[in-house]
């Protein structure tokens, strides 16, 4: 049975995704910029855990009636393949990042049993002048900087959650496919527990595993480039002009294919079936992932 | 589970311990409860929980006693889980090594409540004598967690040697606030006395009204406006909203107690 959303065919295929682990922060500062900006250099290397070790965005902006000390903030949601490497990327990019930024203060964001130090590790910072607060069963550590005073809360938890969901979309023209792609984006941004990891949120270099060249774990999906047509088997005809992918990471799988089916439905409505030739979606045969999206069943 | 209500009798002529009365907690009837033996100021004399109270059954978990029991003393030690409500006068040493649950008394308590308290929740809805959160004589350290909410006034030496916790006072308190304190908080919505956080190392003093700071033993006032200060206002708006309010803006503030190297704080508001 062939699904059509306004009119572009969706493929009867499925989103291959994997087991993450994952945490969210919060970031407040004396501004809504101040706490956008740290976290902006926060999550500003953390596209794809293929060498980035996490992959990580802003999730949400907070009002002061949401956050602990009642200033302006964002959530942050960051995923890696392992807890041992969010446990190395996250006080890294919070002592990088956040403690550098002017104003901010840090919180965990999330509840969970298993936990990654931020304030435990950059307490040392203070050099004997920092002040552990224990307030209503959670920690706190001061640490005095130039403009006052940097508070961290002593740790954050981590959760499973699933990395990897996506969906393709195979354009006319660039125009077409980067305006989908907008909508796509901007139609997934206001949910909440689901991030897209890439710049704009969305990736122009979808990969396959493996490469001919020793030692590259991933390398560029001949498959879905255009300008190889008739080089290498697609699936497509020449009628594809460009291809991007939205890649979503979530909290739960319904939040990724909740994310999905409205990023595809955005992207379809806004640029039709002039615009796009069809809804695709990445895998890898099923073989590496346990989470799998089949796309008629998330738009159902 | 079930509750017990035990109404007083008659006060005896002597003191009791009454740090044997926590067993109720885990009492399943009535001749259980009864049976509870505690010991007296008099060598070798023991008096039973039902020679000193009729005891009734409770249809919720809670424990009530009614009755002035100013001579009984170490009452709801090492308190664990239940809720503990005494409506009438209490003697020394309430809640002492508390560790969860909360005691709440409908009247005046002695010397040394909430002494070396580790979790849980006492509440005085009158007031309280000295040494409230601290050590036992002889001790070095005071309370290490868990809340004291004191709606009267209080004597000296509250939050002496605290470790950890919270201590609110809503009324007036004696001298030596916070004398020796090692982290924790306590707060004064009153007046309070001299030498407050003498010797402190650690810990957040916050006073609602002005008051004489050392100007020895603590740095000069700042005013300051800290994330720290509204997230304590979050956790005092129940028990003192007027506090929790000075707490979201700007504090004055001192450090110290620099003669020990400490680097407690002392916060109070800019009126």
């Amino acid at each position: 049975m062939t699904l059509t959303i306004a009119g572009v065919p969706v493929d009867d295929t499925f989103a291959e995704a994997f087991d993450m682990k994952a945490t969210r922060l919060v970031i407040t500062a004396h501004s809504l910029q101040w706490a956008r900006d740290a976290a902006t250099a926060m999550t500003g290397f953390a596209t794809s855990v293929i060498a980035c070790g996490i992959e990580a965005a802003i999730e949400c902006e907070l009002t002061p009636e949401m956050t602990p000390d009642k200033r302006p903030g964002v959530a942050v949601l960051a995923f890696a393949i392992s807890g041992k490497e969010l446990d190395k990327q996250i006080p890294r990019r919070a002592g990088q990042c956040v403690l550098t930024c002017p104003t901010t203060s840090l919180f965990a964001g999330i509840e969970g049993e298993k936990r990654i130090p931020l304030g435990k590790m950059l307490r040392y910072f203070g050099d004997g002048y920092q002040i552990s607060k224990r307030i209503d069963g959670r920690r706190f550590w001061r640490i005095p900087v130039m403009d006052g005073e940097f508070l961290c809360e002593e740790n954050t938890a981590r959760v499973d959650a699933v990395g990897g969901g996506n969906f393709i979309l195979l354009g006319r023209s660039l125009d077409a496919v980067t305006r989908a792609c907008r909508a796509a984006t901007e139609a997934i941004a206001p949910l909440l527990g689901v991030i897209t990891p890439f710049p704009g949120g969305a990736t122009r270099s979808g990969s396959k595993v493996g490469s001919k060249y020793a030692g590259l774990v991933a390398s560029t999906n001949e498959a879905f480039c255009p300008t190889l047509g008739g080089l290498v088997p697609q699936s497509f005809g020449s009628e594809v002009a460009a291809i991007l992918e939205i890649v979503i990471d979530g909290l739960t799988p319904a939040d990724i294919a909740g994310a999905m089916r409205a990023g595809i439905n955005a992207s379809c409505e806004t640029v039709g079936p002039e615009g796009l030739v069809a809804v695709t979606a990445g895998n890898y045969g099923g073989k590496l992932g346990r989470h799998h999206f089949k796309l008629h069943e998330v738009l159902q | 589970m079930n509750g017990w209500e035990l109404t007083l009798i008659a006060p005896p002529e002597f003191e009791l311990d009454a740090s044997a009365m926590s067993a109720i907690e885990s009492c399943t009837n009535e001749k259980e409860t009864c049976g509870i033996s505690l010991r007296s100021s008099r060598p070798g004399y023991e008096l039973l929980v039902g020679d000193l109270f009729k005891v009734r059954y409770r249809a919720d978990d809670r424990i009530v006693m009614t009755g002035d029991v100013k001579f009984m003393h170490q009452l709801g030690f090492a308190w664990s889980r239940r809720t503990l409500l005494i409506e009438g006068d209490v003697g020394l040493g309430l809640g002492t090594q508390m560790q969860g649950g909360s005691i709440q008394v409908l009247g005046q308590v002695m010397d040394f409540a909430g002494c070396q308290m580790r979790g849980g929740v006492i509440r005085i809805s009158g007031d309280a004598g000295n040494f409230l959160g601290g050590p036992r004589p002889g001790r070095r350290s005071g309370m290490s967690g868990g809340r004291v909410v004191v709606t009267g006034n209080v004597g000296h030496h509250p939050g002496h040697c605290m470790r950890r916790g919270t201590i609110v006072m809503l009324g007036d308190c004696g001298d030596g606030m916070a004398t020796d304190m090692v982290a924790g908080t306590i707060v004064a919505g009153g007046n309070v006395g001299e030498l407050v956080g003498a010797g402190m190392r650690r810990g957040t003093v916050v006073l609602a009204r002005a008051s004489e700071i050392d100007p020895v033993c603590f740095t000069s006032p700042r005013d300051v406006s800290l994330s720290i200060s509204r997230i304590l206002a979050n956790d005092l708006v129940l028990d003192a909203p007027e506090i929790a309010k000075v707490l979201n803006g700007p504090v004055r503030r001192w450090l110290g107690d620099r003669s020990v190297g400490g680097l407690g704080e002392i916060l109070a508001t800019l009126r």
